[in-house]
């Protein structure tokens, strides 16, 4: 059933469907947060947070609208809030990068040791690259190469004008390949 | 010939062209080398920037299922608690007034039948308990299903 459909059953009341959209969603919205906050507890927590606030105030969801952009942006404002809270300037996922297990067991991930451990390492390389930029451009890759989000929902998530995300992003990547610089040889 | 941005690019790549500007742009690239190994490029910079999704250490979505009702379950407990607390802080109200009038008559009478004073102000002051007996009443039975709640849990974690 299409995300449309289901949310509008959720949203008459219907907990099976709410339930539905939640799994199909929990995987890249707790890995949106993690990569935010790079705390995995915390991203577990706000995760959780950001379903709960969604199911109690889903009779105002508009079915205009994409249920998955509606949910995101109330996650985005959690993940804000947080940093607000913390008072917190500059977003870290380096403690957890180098945290010893940062694989997990993917079903039907088969790919060899080799390949583990240099996916691995990118990723590292590509999480330390990201902290080093600014945490409203980190976002936007965030949202766009790995949520994969389009730029009208990076502009309705993140409340940007939609003609400032196409170069917004544009400056967010060339960050981060300036960050890149030293693995040129891989780009 | 007009050259395309890195910028505009990369909205090929998001898939952020329209069809007409995509067809213009793909035909470019078939006679324009820069281009063509600035796309290359971004191409490449995409693929290596792209990684993989980790999977939830643990099951999210049944975990807020499961807090959600709960916070269904307590919903009539809440309410209970309401209407206990409310018939309580009313009843005092309801007694109060007929109560009073009560003792005024008593009151009255006793003084016509030449009653002590401090007979008179006992009888007020012990008729002056009962509602203050109901309210004490009414919130201890409106404590109770927290109470059972909260022992409960306890018992669980043991």
């Amino acid at each position: 059933m299409d995300e449309k459909k289901l949310a509008i059953r959720a949203r008459n009341g219907d907990k099976g469907a709410f339930e539905m959209l939640m799994v199909r969603y929990e995987k890249s919205l707790y890995n949106y947060i993690y990569r935010m906050t790079g705390d995995r507890e915390l991203s577990l927590d706000l995760t959780q947070e950001a379903f709960l606030k969604s199911y109690l105030s889903i009779k105002d969801f508009n079915a205009r609208y994409s249920f998955s952009t509606w949910l995101w942006r109330i996650a985005h404002n959690l993940v804000i809030d947080h940093f607000r809270k913390k008072k917190l300037n500059k977003v870290s996922f380096h403690a957890e990068v180098d945290g010893e297990d940062v694989e997990f067991d993917v079903p039907g991930n088969e790919k060899s040791p080799y390949e583990k451990m240099l996916n691995k390492e990118r990723r590292e390389i590509i999480m330390e690259a990201l902290e080093k930029i600014p945490p409203e451009m980190k976002e936007l890759i965030i949202l766009r190469h790995f949520n994969e989000l389009s730029y009208q929902e990076i502009a309705e998530v993140t409340g940007l004008p939609f003609h400032a995300v196409k170069s917004k992003l544009y400056r967010a990547r060339e960050a981060l390949r300036k960050r890149l610089e030293a693995y040129r040889e891989a780009l | 010939m007009k050259h395309y941005s890195l910028e505009e690019i990369y909205a090929y790549l998001d898939g952020e062209m329209t069809s007409m500007e995509k067809s213009l742009f793909e035909d470019h690239i078939l006679v324009c080398k820069e281009c063509a190994s600035k796309l290359e490029e971004a191409r490449k910079f995409f693929s290596f920037v792209k990684i993989e999704e980790e999977e939830p250490p643990i099951n999210i979505s049944s975990l807020v299922m499961e807090k959600i009702d709960k916070k269904r379950r307590y919903i009539p407990f809440f309410y209970a608690f309401l209407v206990v607390l409310l018939a309580t802080l009313l009843l005092p109200v309801i007694i109060g007034p007929s109560r009073a009038m009560y003792l005024y008559y008593i009151e009255f009478n006793a003084v016509k039948k030449g009653y002590h004073a401090l007979e008179t102000i006992f009888r007020l002051s012990s008729l002056l308990k009962i509602p203050g007996q109901a309210l004490i009443i009414g919130i201890v039975l409106a404590v109770i299903p927290f109470v059972v709640i909260g022992l409960k849990k306890i018992w669980r974690k043991i």
